[in-house]
């Protein structure tokens, strides 16, 4: 009898879904737009100096450019948290894979033999969770909040990058390089949205969802 | 499927050693599981590899109780050694592993709990089990740089984890018949594994001076009767270490 060494079958843990390439991939977006956040707080602090050593009074794109700042500021506490987030979960999802992979070996165990059978089904009946429990819910539903708040951040972000485009054209003197600090908000702006909006896709790819 | 063979009894507590499975997998090396058993407490020694439980647990619980396992005696840290602990732990999560200090902050990593492990000082310990003495030998540097053999006095048995360990083709009986043939399987693996000359001749001197009848490696057949000390003989003759291996590729190359 070949035995099935390395094939960990019937594996019943539900949140099996979340496999570890899913975590990896959502941690790059989150470091993704953790360094979009970065440079889009970078460009609003440049934007305020260059009006500032001008000596060029462009109230409208400076208060913009400050609520830009603060923006990307609460952007990095929610990132922070979401980082938190996904190291809970990845830890919950560790588990279940060794589970998963502790469960393939006893039920082969199981399978040699009568003996082994009635010995090591006893066992399995502990480690194998009902189909109805899902032990990262928790995890999951608070992961999904706080991605819900960075999509609203994001979304403001749009909002604001498009004010400032409009303010840039009270620049005066200023108003070509305002506008393409502008341009650059909306471009960050976009590239965050985009990529939590990727977060929550790859997340509700299999049954996932926040309800 | 490997299978249990008993290696002695006195009617209250037995060894046995699960050992040569014909349809194992040819990338994972082959290794001996030995269980002291009697009414109430097993000890198992060097329960081995996450991957080949299943084959040992289908021949321990041909022969044995699971959930009477009390012990596990883990010769080093290695992962054909131990990797199995946590699956092991689901049948008695109070199994108690003893095993070098050296290692019992790095062993948790394959699972267990804090109390779980018993660290056994360099010099060794007695271990009482199941109402009997046995010995936690010191064998440091053969090969792990914390490593211990079991012996039981009584049934004069020395599990050897490393030391003794051979090599063999796929058909191998389970003793050694031919000690000539049998250590040419050896003999490499000694020079290269084994860390000290030092440590080997303080072992072969503790080993010459021990009543042996069994010399029960981890990998490899077992020693018996007069075999045994040809084995002491041999490995005390035998050059070893890091150095000799290091000098050997620097000829080669």
């Amino acid at each position: 009898m070949a035995w099935p060494v390395h094939s960990p079958r019937a594996v019943r843990v539900t949140s099996s879904d979340f496999d570890l390439n899913r975590v990896a991939a959502v941690s790059d977006q989150i470091r993704h737009i953790a360094r979009q956040g970065f440079l889009m707080q970078l460009h609003a602090t440049n934007a305020m100096v260059m009006t500032r050593s001008h000596g060029v009074s462009v109230p409208g794109f400076e208060v913009v450019s400050e609520q830009m700042r603060q923006l990307s500021r609460e952007l990095g506490t929610c990132l922070a948290e979401l980082r938190n987030a996904t190291v809970r979960w990845l830890r919950v999802v560790s588990h279940d894979v060794a589970s998963a992979r502790a469960i393939g070996i006893l039920e082969a165990a199981a399978a040699a033999s009568a003996t082994s059978e009635r010995v090591v089904r006893p066992v399995l009946a502990r480690l194998i969770p009902p189909v109805d429990v899902d032990t990262t819910a928790g995890e999951r539903r608070k992961f999904l909040e706080l991605l819900d708040e960075a999509r609203r951040f994001a979304a403001t972000a749009c909002v604001l990058a498009r004010t400032a485009k409009l303010e840039a054209t009270y620049g005066g003197a200023l108003a070509v390089p305002l506008a393409e600090a502008a341009a650059s908000f909306t471009e960050l702006a976009d590239s965050v949205d985009d990529s939590v909006r990727t977060i929550a896709r790859r997340l509700s790819a299999r049954r996932w969802s926040k309800t | 499927m490997k299978t249990a063979t008993e290696l002695w009894s006195n009617g209250r507590r037995r060894w046995i050693v699960i050992a040569r499975d014909p349809e194992r997998v040819a990338h994972l090396i082959d290794t001996n599981e030995y269980a002291m058993a009697s009414d109430d407490e097993i000890v198992l020694t060097d329960p081995g590899g996450f991957e080949i439980f299943p084959m040992v647990f289908a021949a321990f619980a041909a022969e044995l109780d699971a959930s009477k396992i009390t012990h596990i005696f883990a010769s080093h840290q290695d992962p054909d050694v131990i990797s199995s602990l946590s699956l092991w732990l689901h049948f008695n999560p109070k199994i108690k592993c003893h095993l070098s200090w050296l290692w019992q902050s790095f062993l948790p990593h394959f699972g267990g709990e804090r109390d779980t492990f018993q660290p056994i000082p360099d010099e060794g310990r007695v271990l009482v089990v199941a109402g009997t003495t046995l010995e936690a030998i010191p064998a440091h540097y053969l090969h792990s740089s914390g490593n211990f053999h079991l012996y039981d006095p009584e049934a004069r048995l020395l599990f050897s984890g490393d030391v003794g360990a051979a090599l063999l083709p796929p058909s191998s009986g389970l003793f050694v018949t031919d000690f000539d043939g049998h250590i040419r399987h050896a003999e490499a693996f000694h020079r290269r594994w084994m860390g000290s000359n030092e440590a080997k001749r303080a072992w072969c001197e503790r080993a010459a001076a021990m009543p042996i009848d069994l010399l029960c490696p981890q990998h490899g057949a077992i020693y018996r009767g007069k075999d045994v000390e040809r084995f002491i003989n041999w490995f005390s003759e035998l050059e070893v270490g890091c150095l000799r291996a290091a000098a050997q590729h620097h000829e080669a190359a």
